[in-house]
């Protein structure tokens, strides 16, 4: 009993080892939020609360609405999304993952889990 | 006496001098972390690390090109977990590293600047012992972005660290940036 036991820990600590990896997925950072002020293509307009940026997608944006993964074309004029991405030096934000977020307004919960992190990391 | 005992005679002389010299230097000048190492010691590090970098991840070429969103990725993920001992600018001027035995160096200098995309991609990646470079592993992809970043640093603008600082919120650490952090 007492070495099954034990071989269960081992097993279960050898399964948590990936979960301490550097996974880069872990580190989205802070998300930009907004509503959507118009779309052209792989680009968007969006007014933010500090005013409005260019938000661009690539073939590696991923957007999701609610529970679903879905394509550009969701993203509509007046929408509320959140978007997870890299700003170059220009104030561009390159959109790795967007999250619109479902009528029926904010929901901060979903918002905060959803980045997975505080913006200061030790690591 | 043969030639082998004289041999071994005289090694275990010169170990028991070299362990003696040890003891007694950290019997002297203890063990903080905080002392600036000296150059003996500098210089036999830095070609011990070398020496022990194989010689094909030495001569690895980034397989990335350097674009701008590439280079902010790298600059994101710096900030999100190198910054906090190397700082936002690579100088190396942060609390951590003002007790820091060796120091992170100054990535802008050339000591870290000649080095080959290999070595950095290898030091990034696998750490290195005795200092507080931890080995991250991770994502190629990720890590050679990083690579591209700190090739960057030497050129960063004020914009790029103030995009830095909205990640870490960071600031560099004016105090005690003398001699231990202009390595």
């Amino acid at each position: 009993m007492r070495m099954t036991i034990a071989i269960a820990i081992f097993a279960a600590t050898l399964l948590a080892l990936p979960a301490n990896a550097h996974d880069p997925s872990k580190h989205k950072g802070k998300p930009t939020e907004g509503e959507v002020a118009s779309v052209s293509g792989d680009r968007l307009e969006l007014k933010t609360a500090s005013g409005v940026i260019a938000v661009s997608l690539t073939s590696k944006t991923k957007i999701e609405h609610g529970a679903d993964t879905v394509d550009k074309s969701h993203l509509k004029a007046g929408e509320r999304i959140h978007v997870f991405g890299t700003k170059l030096p220009s104030g561009e934000l390159v959109a790795k993952e967007i999250v619109i977020t479902p009528s029926g307004g904010h929901d901060s919960s979903k918002h905060e889990s959803h980045s997975g992190k505080k913006n200061k990391q030790s690591k | 006496m043969s030639r082998t005992v004289t041999s071994v005679v005289v090694a275990l002389a010169v170990l028991v001098v070299v362990v003696g010299a040890a003891l007694g230097t950290i019997a002297l000048r203890g063990f903080s972390a905080r002392e600036e190492p000296g150059a003996v010691e500098t210089f036999v590090a830095l070609r011990l690390r070398n020496l022990a970098m194989p010689p094909e991840a030495r001569n690895r070429d980034n397989p990335l090109a350097t674009t701008e969103l590439a280079v902010a990725e790298g600059r994101d993920h710096f900030a999100d977990h190198c910054a906090v001992c190397h700082a936002n600018d690579g100088s190396g001027r942060t609390q951590i590293n003002a007790g820091m035995y060796p120091p992170a160096p100054d990535m802008r200098t050339q000591r870290t600047q000649e080095l080959t995309d290999g070595q950095i991609f290898y030091v990034i990646k696998n750490g290195v012992r005795f200092t507080g470079m931890p080995g991250w592993g991770g994502e190629d992809e990720e890590n050679w972005k990083l690579v591209l970043f700190i090739r960057h640093l030497p050129k960063i603008m004020p914009k790029e660290i103030d995009l830095m600082r909205e990640i870490n919120q960071l600031e560099i650490h004016e105090e005690e940036t003398g001699d231990h952090h202009s390595r």
